[in-house]
């Protein structure tokens, strides 16, 4: 299976730059997703990868092959690239029947009829459509077609697969096992994926690593692990994570350590980050919390925020709380398992702390540090 | 007492929806108007009509016989009332698929799906001979190459070169096939370029990526996906040219050339009731089986409902080289068949002597002249003629009217299906509304004269009248205005209607603040192209008209066959300004269209 690798690469639509000058290494056999709000690049830049699109400048390359180069005047056509794609749509041709469209692509190689049968049989028993083949696609439900999709891809056994959103048209549960179903179709071929989605749970249980995008730009690459836990920028933070990151813009009043913070809004209100060597007096940063890393405590502690619930959504296992700190407008969201947080209700007040998350340059956006991880404790 | 409380839940619940009593009311009246004429011609077949003591001994009016099927379909004279006329319309209507459907597809082809440059031009000129009556471009045929062998002057032809051109060329067979061919060129462009339109992306790019060539994805996604469209093209040219009267009037006429459809207009013309039934049911089946056999083809299992998500845009094919063909056969097209013919007709207004092509022959006389002896039977010029200033008075109430009605109708049509969908008051309704479509213009009137000539139940004798011209255009428009009524309503989701209900807003006060509203401008430019449509109707009231009740274009066929040719072709082109005016004005109006 190769490698992908992308160089500088840059698409344009008229005026507008879809994606800009983008690097991008992906290793055999990786699962990466690229993920974004819409308008992103994205899509773009998987088009841009299957051949579909034509890029203005850069290089792709599959393996030690080149399959663009503006430089060399290099752009093979999409058939001959050996790759297989996905669509949203599943895109799957209403005039033939499931046979025929898994049976297209060996049809173009010129497979022999009686092998085309056997492959065909086998790809469809491991997408789980085997009996289907008579059908026609308007004759199938919407996860049904997109397994029939998928095996039209995977009949041609692609080194590269491409996904472009592939499940967003499938309602919430058959995504789920549709996810579970195609992280085991990865295990089982091991081609080199590209996923494209918006869907940023889909990006984390699926990906080896994230390609978080932001006009046309790369602002992250990395594990899940790493673009959820450690986000290179605020827009990375706010776009990961749900319910959404907490975002505290502060001020350093005492140097530490334990360095005393207070909020940039209510000056009134000062906390301690307990974790944190020290920090440079009068520094301005945004302290960025994960909900489920807030700690809660009944009773007033040093250093910590004194807060009012008003609203706890329960989700099942967990709960959400939404909560203001006393005499201020900002608002801290937190999570934890519902046995533990049944206890705060709008009532009563309760007292906050940090248990670990992000600080930010509010000047630049990006990360300064982290606290409270085990690898990377009070860097600064 | 449980009988009352349920009578007045009745009362409540038609309160909440009255279009469920107007929807049964609808219905009534399409039975009346639509259904019964049906049965009544198709028995009337079946009678000896007023002539019929002429031809059987002893034959009483109205007696059961089956003399008129034997004569028209059986006879020693059959070959020339029927057979003839059926092989010569099956003939055009081949020709005219053949040429139309290869022709308006490579059109459509080109404009939607490769880099040809005027795009927007070609999209809106190439409409235009669909627009226009099919027999414009046949009257502009014969100013080129009228013969001088029949009647009135040569034709331009002539005039310039001397050349005189055969008749085959000037009438018949030729000019009705290629007349009708421009008319419908458009015809499977509109549907071919809506359906390659509407093809997702997707589905050749990931042929594509599998491998596929562009001629093989051409030929097993694009083409198969589009063939239904196609086939709907060519069912539905076939059906439409079946039942075309005006262009086989205009130039068959003249040299005896008769298809089905002028012969159902000479039958009932010559007051051979019966016989114009026999070959009226004959026509109504033929083009009756054309549109169940298109919607049997739409109706299949492939289903071609495409999921339409964002679906990357179309790229399009670069023409390279053949560019510059592509460019200058539709250039070709749209100087040969669209601005020629409506430049000869014009000019053919201004010159005293037909056929004679000089600045000494210019005039304003068939304009603004008063009547001379030695001019077209001293018939004054268009602005100054009592007949043609009657006529347009005429169409322009005949015009309002049926637009009027046919709007209201459309509206109520409209709601009354999509909001009880599934009912079966609902689906008679539409379906019913539908039937009009696969009556040819020409048996439609020949059905209204011999019904309406006396009073019927406790309709008064309408023959003569404006009504009922009225009211066979508003009939022959009422599957255009349901359509457009049922497509208006289904863009207005009802909880929009629900949440003003449950204000406690009452019916009316729905219809005329919220669904008017959100409908208008699609309701206005269905009311525009009814108007045009009724103005230059002319095959469903070529046998209704009467001295009193003439139309601008049914004068133009009498003045046509008189050989008032600058008179016939003048008023042709005030149809023509009025109708391309109307339609660019429906467009705009369309356009705004944004639910």
């Amino acid at each position: 299976m190769p490698e992908i690798v992308i160089h500088e690469l840059t698409k344009k639509f008229g005026q507008v730059l879809a994606v800009n000058e983008m690097s991008l290494e992906i290793k055999n056999g990786e699962f990466v997703t690229l993920l974004g709000p819409s308008g992103c690049g994205k899509t773009t830049t998987l088009r841009c990868l299957a051949g579909l699109e034509e890029p203005d400048r850069g290089e792709i390359y599959f393996g030690q092959r080149c399959v663009f180069s503006s430089k060399k005047g290099v752009m093979v056509p999409p058939g001959a690239r050996g790759i297989g794609m996905v669509f949203q749509n599943y895109a799957l041709w209403p005039h033939m029947t499931v046979f025929q469209n898994v049976a297209f692509g060996l049809v173009q190689k010129g497979v022999s009829k009686e092998q085309i049968r056997r492959e065909v049989a086998a790809i469809l028993e491991l997408v789980g459509m085997q009996g289907y083949e008579n059908r026609y696609p308007s004759e199938l439900s919407g996860g049904q077609q997109q397994r029939v999709a998928l095996a039209r891809v995977l009949v041609t056994r692609p080194q590269i697969v491409l996904f472009d959103e592939p499940l967003s048209n499938l309602d919430a549960k058959l995504r789920m096992t549709l996810r579970a179903e195609l992280k085991r179709l990865h295990a089982e071929i091991r081609a080199t994926s590209v996923y494209v989605t918006h869907d940023q749970l889909e990006a984390l249980t699926l990906s080896t690593r994230i390609a978080v995008m932001k006009d046309g730009v790369v602002q992250q690459y990395g594990s899940p692990w790493e673009v959820y836990r450690f986000p290179s920028n605020l827009f990375v933070a706010e776009f990961m994570g749900n319910p959404t990151t907490n975002m505290l813009p502060c001020v350093v009043k005492v140097a530490g350590p334990p360095p005393v913070l207070s909020i940039q809004n209510s000056p009134q209100i000062e906390f301690t980050l307990a974790q944190v060597e020290a920090l440079p007096e009068g520094q301005e940063l945004i302290v960025n919390v994960r909900p489920e890393d807030v700690v809660f405590h009944l009773d007033p502690k040093e250093g910590t925020i004194p807060a009012q619930v008003f609203a706890t959504l329960p989700t099942g296992a967990d709960c959400i709380v939404y909560a203001r700190l006393q005499g201020s407008e900002e608002e801290i969201v937190l999570k934890g398992p519902e046995e533990e947080v049944q206890c705060l209700h709008p009532n009563r007040p309760f007292w906050l702390s940090f248990k670990r998350g992000n600080l930010f340059d509010p000047q630049s956006g990006r990360l300064m540090g982290s606290f409270g991880f085990a690898r990377e404790q009070g860097k600064i | 007492m449980p009988t009352l409380v349920r009578l007045k839940q009745k009362g409540v619940r038609l309160l909440r929806r009255p279009e469920r009593l107007w929807g049964v009311v609808l219905l009534l009246a399409l039975i009346v108007f639509v259904v019964i004429p049906l049965f009544y011609i198709a028995i009337g077949s079946f009678q000896f009509d007023s002539w019929g003591p002429r031809y059987v001994r002893g034959a009483k009016p109205g007696d059961f016989t089956l003399f008129y099927w034997h004569r028209v379909l059986l006879s020693r004279i059959s070959t020339s009332i029927f057979w003839e006329p059926f092989l010569h319309s099956l003939l055009i209507a081949c020709l005219v698929v053949l040429i139309s459907l290869p022709l308006g597809g490579l059109f459509a082809w080109l404009v939607v799906r490769t880099d040809l440059p005027f795009k927007n031009f070609f999209n809106s000129i190439l409409v235009v001979p669909y627009i226009l009556p099919a027999w414009t471009l046949g009257l502009a045929w014969l100013t080129v190459f009228k013969n001088p062998q029949f009647g009135g002057q040569p034709g331009l032809l002539y005039g310039l070169f001397g050349v005189e051109p055969p008749v085959w060329i000037s009438y018949g067979l030729l000019p009705i096939v290629i007349s009708l061919s421009v008319h419908y060129i458009p015809y499977t462009f509109i549907l071919l370029s809506g359906a390659l339109a509407t093809i997702d992306a997707q589905l050749e790019e990931s042929a594509e990526i599998l491998g596929a060539n562009r001629a093989t994805i051409l030929r097993k996604v694009t083409f198969p996906l589009v063939l239904p469209a196609l086939g709907s093209a060519f069912i539905l040219t076939v059906g439409r040219t079946l039942g075309a009267f005006g262009a086989p009037a205009f130039l068959g006429l003249p040299v005896h050339y008769y298809t089905l459809s002028t012969r159902v207009y000479a039958a009932f013309s010559n007051r051979q009731q019966a016989e114009g039934y026999v070959l009226t049911v004959l026509l109504i089946l033929f083009t009756t089986l054309t549109v169940l056999a298109n919607q049997k083809l739409l109706g299949t299992r492939r289903r071609f409902t495409t999921i339409t998500g964002k679906g990357g845009k179309q790229r399009l094919v670069k023409l390279g080289r053949w560019k510059a063909v592509a460019l200058s056969l539709m250039l070709g097209f749209v100087v040969l068949f669209v601005f020629a013919p409506l430049i000869l007709v014009l000019l053919e207004t201004f010159l005293r002597v037909e056929g004679q092509y000089g600045w000494d022959n210019l005039t304003l006389h068939y304009w603004i002249g008063l009547g001379v002896p030695e001019l077209a039977e001293g018939q004054p010029g268009i602005f100054r003629n009592s007949v043609v200033l009657g006529a347009i008075k005429n169409t322009v109430f005949l015009a309002l009217m049926t637009a009027l009605i046919s709007g209201v109708l459309g509206v109520l049509i409209g709601y009354t299906v999509v909001r009880n969908r599934g009912k079966a008051m609902a689906r008679a309704l539409e379906s019913l509304s539908f039937v009009p479509y696969m009556i040819p213009g020409i048996a439609f009137g020949g059905i209204y004269l011999s019904l309406f000539a006396r009073s019927w139940g406790p309709l008064p004798a309408l023959y003569g009248t404006m009504t009922i011209l009225i009211l066979t255009c508003t009939m022959r428009n009422l599957p255009f205005a349901a359509g457009s009524g049922v497509s208006a309503m289904h863009q207005i989701d009802v909880s929009l209607e629900e949440a003003a209900e449950l204000h406690g807003a009452p019916w009316a006060k729905r219809f005329f603040r919220i669904i008017l509203p959100l409908t208008k401008s699609g309701f206005l430019s269905a009311f525009i192209l009814t108007f045009i449509t009724a103005m230059r109707a002319l095959d469903e009231i070529a046998l209704l008209v009467t001295p009193q009740t003439r139309t601008m274009t049914s004068i133009i066929f009498r003045f046509q066959q008189q050989s008032f040719t600058q008179h016939a072709y003048g008023i042709t082109v005030l149809i023509v300004t009025i109708t391309l005016f109307g339609n660019y004005l429906a467009r705009r109006l369309g356009g705004r269209v944004s639910l």
